[in-house]
């Protein structure tokens, strides 16, 4: 299992678009991926509702956890994802 | 009292998205829950499962469509929300859980829905964050729209309800949720009992040239499914029933109102006894200037300079996008006047400005000129990016949410040092005009210094009114109060077209108020010359004040001001201000 700290940094946090875009580049790879952020219970990587549900906002430092054959590539490409600010301008 | 209630041929309410129209009255019943089996057997599983999926297919097709619709019609500021409910909808765990519920505990798919989306909502009600509280009601909508397809499929085959194509939508209210399942085109007017003028439904109507009246009550006594209804969303009627010739009348006027882009009118707008009343643009966008101007606008009321920053949320705009943008601004503009508004985050939340102070932007607060005097830079620079700019066309400054004179010449004084400061020198242009927008009640109350200290004026009314009397016009619950026909918000509008007057300097009025076809003649009467707005409601408002003496508007609102009754005083300047009969 891979471990990694990674932080929001996009202007409207884990909203629902974001979400989506997590929740894609996740279903793309057979390993587990799960979110969490302090205070909140763990989320699903693969569910938009789940990961809403951690109401993390601009700033907030998420721990992400991979499990499976793909974990390297999967935690690479999601902590990208996030760190690029989901691919959204600001 | 036995008698039976006679049917009015006429329903007076109150006018939200301005048009003529005629159509079929279509109630739209207000969701009921409805009753469904709590649970199924064995052997219907499959064809219940089946039922459930094709529920979900027609709830996914109808948010494509409708966010199709809703982004070339009114811009992605409002297909965001869809895009939530499409993400919640294919919600792998979301949908597992319902149909888990259905096979393994032989739930009906109602129910399963229902519990499914009960037992995540009560998560989201424990999230500290308003805004990501808020998503549950998201959530809720797409329970009820997938609710809203079985009780479809249920009753498929029973009845097929045909909608007509030209509908008319009639209900106590309606959400942005039930009014998008119905094709927008096919909607040809709305009539209601309640809705906010600010809610995103009323919006829509409005960019969508869709007619809306709100405010009727007991509609259901009136007006039945299949009725002729004639629509006059201008001055908030409805003719139930109407002859073939009103029929007529209102086809002619619907057939010039739904017209894309209304005929221009480029003379100016006088009234009967020759008064001269400006009319500028309202706009954001640079595009819409020629559209403005060549439906008869005589320059830009007002630029929102923070529609550059919907682009780029990273940090500051810096000044050379910003000199682009406002060169440009000018140049579309040709010779005419154009008032560029300093930065105004307020309403939405922004999230640079946001990081800037620590906390959202609020509607009240830090924001207008006092974020842009806390920054300064920030702000010398979007001066300074003006002030190259009217190289290029007439460019003026207004600032926004001030509140004391003081304050005006602290702003001024940046101004005039940026001027003095200016490489090249501005050259012949001479020093650029400064105008306060009014907004904020202090301002109102202190209007004769403030204006010693600016050049000209902008009253911004949609604000105004909600400091005034205390409405959020976003709160669906209280947007009701937001009034413009409420004495005090008569009497301010008045005191300050009084203050311009004595001070011999301009004062424009640029929110809502001044494209309503209602509203517009009283501040021409309370003695305000100039009005901005958007550019399709021009053609309408300058036909709209040629029908009318300066006289006779004054004595109006003379009458009006000694009244103490919104209503009364909305009726009786509607009834003044009745359209003349045609000659």
């Amino acid at each position: 299992m891979i471990e990694r700290r990674v932080k929001v940094c996009n202007e409207f946090g884990l909203h629902a678009r974001a979400a989506a875009k997590l929740v894609k580049v996740a279903s793309a790879f057979r390993s587990e991926v799960t979110l969490q952020a302090e205070g909140r219970p763990e989320a699903d990587g693969r569910s938009v509702l789940s990961i809403m549900l951690l109401a993390a906002a601009r700033g907030t430092d998420l721990t992400l956890r991979v499990k499976g054959e793909d974990e390297e590539e999967a935690s690479k490409a999601l902590v990208e994802l996030v760190e690029g600010r989901f691919g959204e301008e600001r | 009292m036995s008698q039976i209630e006679s049917k009015p041929k006429m329903l007076q309410g109150r006018p939200l998205s301005p048009g003529a129209a005629l159509g079929t009255a279509y109630r739209v019943t207000p969701r009921v829950t409805g009753f469904f089996r709590l649970s199924i057997r064995l052997e219907e599983v499959e064809d219940e499962i089946e039922r459930l999926q094709n529920a979900l297919k027609d709830s996914l097709r109808q948010l494509y469509r409708v966010r199709d619709r809703l982004e070339s019609k009114v811009g992605r500021e409002h297909s965001f929300i869809i895009d939530a409910h499409l993400a919640i909808l294919e919600d792998g765990r979301f949908l597992q859980e319902i149909e888990s519920r259905v096979r393994k505990e032989r739930q009906s798919p109602e129910r399963a829905v229902r519990e499914t989306a009960e037992r995540w909502l009560d998560l989201y009600r424990g999230i500290d964050d308003p805004f990501f509280r808020e998503r549950g009601s998201d959530l809720e909508e797409v329970a009820e729209r997938i609710l809203g397809n079985l009780r479809r499929s249920r009753s498929r085959g029973e009845e097929a309800e045909e909608a007509p194509q030209d509908l008319v939508l009639v209900a106590p209210r309606i959400s942005l949720l039930v009014l998008t399942q119905f094709r927008l085109d096919r909607i040809k007017a709305l009539v209601l009992t309640q809705c906010g003028r600010m809610s995103h439904v009323s919006i829509i109507c409005r960019s969508c040239r869709i007619p809306v009246v709100t405010g009727i009550e007991h509609l259901h006594r009136f007006i039945r499914s299949g009725d002729t209804l004639a629509v006059d969303g201008t001055r908030g009627s409805v003719y139930l029933n109407p002859s073939p010739e009103e029929s007529e009348r209102f086809r002619d006027r619907e057939a010039q109102h739904r017209e894309q882009e209304p005929p221009g009118d480029p003379e100016p707008c006088r009234t009967l006894d020759g008064q001269h009343i400006r009319i500028l643009v309202n706009t954001e966008v640079g595009r819409e200037v020629e559209m403005g101007l060549r439906l008869g606008g005589e320059g830009i009321g007002l630029f929102r300079s923070e529609s550059i920053y919907a682009e780029r949320r990273e940090g500051p705009v810096d000044e050379d996008t910003q000199f682009e943008i406002y060169a440009d601004l000018a140049r579309r503009a040709r010779d005419r006047t154009a008032i560029v508004r300093t930065l105004d985050i307020g309403d939405e939340e922004h999230p640079y400005f946001s990081g800037l102070s620590g906390v959202p932007v609020p509607l009240l607060g830090l924001r207008g000129i006092r974020l842009s005097l806390r920054y300064p830079e920030l702000f010398r620079s979007q001066v300074r990016a003006i002030l190259r700019a009217r190289a290029e066309g007439d460019l003026k400054i207004a600032l926004p949410m001030v509140s004391s004179p003081a304050e005006v010449r602290q702003a001024r004084s940046i101004i005039g040092q940026v001027e003095s400061d200016l490489d090249p020198p501005p050259g012949e242009v001479g020093p650029v005009q400064v105008g306060i927008m009014v907004e904020v009640p202090a301002a109102l109350i202190e209007i004769d210094s403030m204006l010693a200290e600016a050049d000209f004026l902008l009253v911004g009314s949609n604000d105004l009114i909600q400091f005034l009397l205390a409405v959020s016009r976003t709160d669906e619950r209280s947007s009701d109060l937001y009034d413009p026909y409420h004495p005090a918000v008569m009497a301010s509008l008045n005191r300050v077209a009084q203050a311009c007057r004595r001070s011999g300097k301009m004062g424009l009025v640029c929110g809502e108020v001044a494209a309503d076809p209602q509203y517009a003649p009283l501040l021409v009467g309370m003695g305000f010359e100039t009005l901005s707005m958007n550019p399709f409601a021009i053609p309408e408002i300058k036909e709209r004040l040629r029908h009318f003496t300066g006289d006779h508007l004054r004595k109006l609102v003379s009458t009006l001001l000694d009244m103490s009754d919104a209503r009364e005083i909305e009726r009786r300047a509607r009834s003044e201000l009745q359209a003349p009969t045609q000659v």
